[in-house]
């Protein structure tokens, strides 16, 4: 066990963390991944709003192209001016600064094209929801576009007495990276994303079936509900839960195998992962027993009570 | 999903798919052989035919996702880079390995609808899709996927041959970006304009710019095989991209409902 390698196997996993919760809060501005179907049907169901409507395909593909685009840059700059001290971090950051605009551009085309696209409905296109999110949207690309590269340039070094983490250059596992983060954003961020700002009308515990899709709530407490007050609400639990889990993810990628070797490391990793479905699965039956509509008992009743109004 | 289909059910549009489908194919053709004789300085030339292939490739989504693909474009989009990928680098080591480097371009085209064949036959046959068009727009995306993917690996080493490609494109990680790129620009511009009013020419604006921007990114990447062609390929992307997103942002706000700037959406009867 080699004490530098661990040292920065635990910063790549603090930084993970840094950039998790940025991705799974940029989505929730942006509509993206799985409500962004549902804010799309809105207008639909009667409900015109004044809500970001990102739909840059799924946060996977989205996230390697944006954290693909900002490794590739750092690549050329590291390989063109890398002598200078210092200079990969600023290099990472020019290669994030570019991979924000292309995320500004892509933003722009999906939601004027997903709005226009309803313009039967009547639903308005609104200029200063799509300027007042930009900011908030790019600014959480960048700081998710850095953090993956940044960890990713840690992978290619080397370190210490050891060798590089990865043998791949920096663009492939950049975008590898971004997937990987997409993926779990999209996975672990959903179950705790703007569904809950979105849908508050209906129970919790309940999911957003089909039925209900596009049912959305679209006013505050003053005005219109926009995508800054779902970015308010998620970045209490949805956000920082994102990053632990992604943070986790690259952790683990890397700590079991630094600290006991390749075949301990696969036994540990193996004995973690069944662990980690054991805590899952009785968090989530905890969870639903507790707090969800699930709870046959009080179905029940109110089925019978339902029945007592009826007569 | 209801969000996928457009108003009329199938595609119909404005621009002939068959005339993208002829630039694609032999303007995107030409274009790689044109930028691959001229070495450096013929990179502009490959990337304009890598945006011919993805405007091309866009309008195939477009057709094949009007059956109300919904949540799979993206995913049509990323199976069809995958394969453009493979036959790619398979076309290009195939032509080298029969020592007839001049074909790899058509090689690579050949495999691609090949593999494209097989994967829409896969989907329409054993998994059960029920969508008439997707032998031929399956075939056409991947052949769409193959040549963006050889013209910007083009553009960037110079040349089509295997072992500049496989040196500054495959070695440096650039065929991961161009991949996600590549990806992007061909499933995003119907995937950003569906729904009922969905129009084909608004869609191609879109399409337009998403090519150019990626052929802006691709001029910055080609900067790591030296020489000025990188720099005429990012200017080149840049004019064309503002062109192009202009004439979408400007049909957009014509198209919407109405455009506004403050205030509440409108009363509508529900």
């Amino acid at each position: 066990m080699d004490p530098v390698t661990l040292g920065v196997v635990a910063l790549m996993g603090a930084v993970a963390t840094i950039g998790g919760a940025a991705e799974d809060l940029e989505s929730d501005i942006g509509s993206q991944s799985n409500p962004n179907s549902q804010v799309q049907l809105a207008p639909q169901m009667g409900h015109l709003h004044r809500m970001i409507n990102k739909a840059a395909s799924g946060e996977p593909v989205a996230y390697g192209v944006w954290c693909g685009v900002a490794g590739a840059i750092a690549y050329i700059l590291i390989t063109m001016f890398g002598f200078v001290p210092g200079f990969p971090v600023i290099a990472i950051a020019i290669g994030a600064a570019v991979a924000a605009c292309v995320h500004a551009i892509y933003t722009v085309t999906s939601h004027m094209g997903r709005i226009v696209g309803q313009s039967q409905f009547e639903q308005p296109l609104f200029m200063d929801v799509l300027t007042q999110s930009l900011g908030p949207i790019v600014g959480h690309g960048f700081i998710t576009s850095f953090c993956i590269v940044g960890i990713s340039y840690l992978m290619t070094i080397p370190l210490g007495a050891s060798p590089a983490l990865h043998v791949f250059p920096l663009p492939l596992l950049a975008m590898l990276w971004g997937i990987a983060l997409g993926a779990i954003g999209s996975s672990t961020g959903d179950v705790h994303y703007g569904a809950e700002s979105e849908y508050q009308k209906f129970e919790f515990g309940g999911g957003t079936p089909v039925a209900i899709q596009g049912d959305i709530v679209t006013k505050a407490p003053l005005g219109a509900k926009n995508s800054m007050d779902v970015v308010n609400f998620c970045a209490k639990f949805g956000g920082p839960l994102t990053g632990f889990c992604f943070g986790l993810v690259v952790f683990f990628s890397f700590w079991n195998t630094v600290v006991f070797g390749l075949y301990g490391g696969i036994i540990v990793g193996i004995i973690i992962v069944i662990l980690l479905i054991i805590m899952n699965d009785r968090l989530e039956v905890f969870a639903r027993n507790t707090y969800g509509p699930y709870d046959e008992g009080a179905l029940s009743e109110s089925a019978a009570e339902e029945a007592a109004e009826e007569e | 999903m209801s969000a996928g289909g457009s108003a009329d059910g199938a595609a119909a549009g404005a621009v002939s798919s068959t005339m993208l489908l002829a630039l694609g194919i032999v303007g995107g053709l030409i274009c790689i052989y044109l930028g691959g004789f001229l070495g450096d300085n013929g990179s502009v030339i490959a990337a304009i035919g890598a945006v011919l292939a993805i405007v091309w490739g866009a309008d195939a989504i477009r057709r094949v996702a009007s059956y109300g693909l919904g949540t799979g474009v993206p995913s049509i989009g990323y199976m069809s880079l995958s394969v453009g990928v493979i036959s790619a680098l398979a076309g290009i080591s195939l032509a080298t390995l029969l020592k007839m480097t001049i074909l790899g371009p058509v090689f690579a085209l050949v495999i691609a609808i090949i593999i494209g064949a097989i994967i829409a036959i896969v989907a329409t046959k054993i998994v059960g899709m029920k969508i008439p068009i997707m032998l031929q727009c399956t075939i056409e995306i991947a052949g769409a996927a193959c040549l963006s993917i050889l013209a910007f690996s083009t553009a960037i080493a110079g040349s089509f041959l295997m072992i500049p490609i496989y040196e500054h494109v495959v070695a440096s990680g650039f065929i991961a970006v161009l991949f996600i790129v590549c990806t992007m620009a061909i499933q995003h511009p119907f995937n950003a304009c569906l729904g009922p009013n969905e129009d084909q020419v608004r869609t191609l604006k879109c399409a337009a710019s998403t090519a150019f921007l990626s052929m802006t990114l691709v001029g910055l990447l080609s900067s790591i095989s030296g020489g000025l062609g990188w720099f005429i390929v990012t200017v080149v992307g840049l004019i064309g991209w503002v062109i192009s997103f202009r004439a979408f942002v400007k049909a957009s706000c014509e198209d919407a409902a109405s455009t506004r700037w403050a205030g509440l959406w409108p009363n509508v009867e529900e």
